[in-house]
């Protein structure tokens, strides 16, 4: 498959050395990228569970190559262990050099024990999507609720992970937040250690 | 309602038809108008049809400067997100050539939506010639979008044929093509994109790779081929 | 002086299709028919008056005065129009209707959902239009 993060040096090429990370484009080339991923798979479903799907699996290989690349880069292969820490690192590190912005909130679920929130006001990747009436409460965030399920699945901690709407008091749009539900596995190993 | 639209047909029917009259209300056009939005080449013709085209009074914009003003994003977003697009198309084409086909038709769905955006910031008029329009693709259209410069060169004796040459790509950053995809050509969403901007300007255009860095060339390199240049005049063929 | 007030919004693709009708002003909301007929009519006119106008290389109507409002049109150079019917005298129509064709390229084009030439239905396109008009309004009553 096509591999993110490994360094091959083409022998006739500019030498690059590792990208600092600080490259940029404008966030009008990834808009029209992305509006494209999501118009092709509209064209690849027939209905919006299956499109969820499909942009929360494109979501996910982005996702375990972030890992990869900011394993190395920023922690010096350090690897979370605790449950907090991956939720950290995804609330903040992730979050940084994907969208250059910390996220808005990190908050544990009050019903269950086994579910966190990562709240937006508007998600980047929605800046300029509008969802039409007819498809509900489609979120095209699915994309990034993809993007947390590859850190955390790459880093040990299998969960589910899904974009929502949350409407807000008082405000004309709603905020999305990005449901984690861990796996019993993780809740088991994070009382062991002490959790 | 009625008499409104009645209202506007009167008038725009007599705008036509003044237009030929001499009917001198320049003063009345400076006392409305800040100086700024008169252009020093006022024609001189009626009111009504001024040329006076908007961009000719502020001036094309570098990319540089575009580029500056924009919103940028980390390129990794990009190039991490066009990845998983080109996996995507992989695992559900299976053949490297629908593969090529398909990142080709998906450019070209850009560039008939993203040329707007690049005319409205670049402030660019319509270009005299095809030398010119890709220089403004070169210097202006990839440094604002992607915030790379490429260059043009290799220009045909007519000068509807050359290159687009460029080092440093954000779509490729890192990326290495196993074996499995030989012949694939990883970046073709950029022809799709040239080809389907210059269309919406009434340019038809073949773009195809010479040269790319992942096939172990040291440049990425395309060739653009300006094949028909047909600006569409009323009465439209295709009117009903 | 110079009440300067917005009557109606239109943007026709390069077709003469209407894609877009906002209405400002107090006279109410055109019909739709109507709306169709008068953008058809103006893209017509537009075209001929391109043909009809001695300089050569000429873009078509950019500006249309008479007693009761002035036509502002703006033609992108991929064959877009957008045009306002304002008060006459209204400054910066010419800054504003750029300003939407910037809303437009954002708002619009960057929707996956929209689909191109047919009517725009961009929930962001219309409230980040309502806040440029209302800019507009509130710049020109403030002085």
């Amino acid at each position: 498959m096509i591999g993110v993060g490994k360094m091959k040096q083409y022998s006739n090429v500019l030498d690059k050395p590792l990208n600092k990370g600080k490259q940029e484009v404008s966030l009008s080339a990834f808009a029209f990228l992305f509006s494209e991923l999501v118009q092709y798979n509209q064209t690849q479903v027939d209905n919006i569970a299956e499109l969820e799907r499909r942009l929360e699996d494109a979501g996910y290989a982005v996702g375990a190559r972030v890992l990869e690349l900011l394993c190395h880069r920023e922690k010096g292969n350090r690897k979370e262990t605790r449950l907090l820490g991956i939720l950290s690192f995804v609330h903040s590190t992730v979050w940084k050099v994907l969208f250059g912005k910390v996220a808005d909130s990190l908050e544990k679920g009050t019903e269950h024990e086994d579910e966190y929130m990562i709240s937006e006001k508007e998600l980047l990747v929605n800046r300029f999507i509008s969802i039409p009436k007819d498809m509900g409460t489609f979120n095209c965030g699915a994309f990034v609720a993809g993007i947390v399920r590859g850190v955390l699945d790459s880093a040990g901690f299998p969960a589910v992970v899904t974009a929502h709407f949350v409407p807000m008091e008082g405000q004309q749009r709603p905020r999305t937040t990005i449901l984690i539900k861990f796996a019993e596995e993780v809740l088991r190993r994070e009382a062991r250690l002490g959790g | 309602m009625g008499r409104c639209i009645r209202l506007v047909l009167l008038a725009l029917v007599s705008a036509c038809l003044s237009s030929r009259r001499s009917q001198s209300r320049t003063s009345f056009s400076s006392d409305n108008r800040s100086a700024d939005l008169i252009s020093a080449q006022l024609t001189g013709t009626k009111l009504d049809l001024q040329s006076r085209p908007m961009s000719r009074v502020v001036g094309p914009r570098s990319g540089d400067a575009i580029f500056a003003s924009v919103e940028r994003v980390n390129a990794e977003l990009f190039t991490l997100t066009y990845g998983a697009i080109v996996r995507q198309l992989l695992t559900d084409l299976e053949e490297v050539d629908e593969v090529n086909k398909q990142l080709d038709q998906m450019g070209y769905n850009i560039g008939i939506r993203l040329i707007d955006e690049f005319l409205a910031k670049s402030n660019v008029t319509r270009c005299v010639d095809f030398r010119e329009t890709a220089e403004v693709i070169a210097k202006v259209g990839f440094k604002m979008f992607l915030g790379v410069t490429a260059s043009v060169t290799n220009w045909d004796a007519d000068g509807t044929c050359c290159s687009i040459v460029l080092e440093d790509n954000p779509l490729v950053d890192f990326v290495e093509l196993p074996d499995t995809c030989q012949g694939l050509y990883y970046c073709n969403i950029l022809s799709g994109v040239i080809r389907g901007a210059l269309e919406m300007v009434s340019m038809k255009t073949e773009v195809t790779w010479l040269r790319d860095m992942l096939r172990g060339d040291d440049i990425f390199e395309l060739q653009v081929k300006l094949l028909k240049q047909v600006p569409e005049e009323y009465p439209y063929k295709d009117d009903e | 002086m110079a009440a300067a007030a917005i009557y109606s919004l239109f943007i026709i693709n390069k077709s003469g299709g209407l894609i877009y009708y906002k209405e400002y002003g107090s006279a109410g909301r055109m019909d739709t028919n109507d709306s169709l007929r008068v953008a058809s009519l103006w893209h017509s006119m537009h075209a001929i008056s391109q043909q009809l106008s001695p300089t050569v290389g000429c873009s078509g109507i950019e500006l249309l005065e008479a007693d009761a409002f002035d036509l502002h049109c703006f033609q992108s150079l991929t064959g877009t129009k957008f045009f306002v019917v304002c008060e006459p005298g209204t400054l910066h129509m010419d800054a504003l209707l750029k300003v939407i064709y910037e809303l437009y390229t954002d708002y619009v084009l960057k929707n996956p959902f929209y689909e191109m030439e047919m009517p725009i239905r961009c929930e962001l396109f219309d409230l980040n239009l309502s806040q440029a008009v209302q800019k507009d309004r509130v710049a020109l009553l403030g002085r």
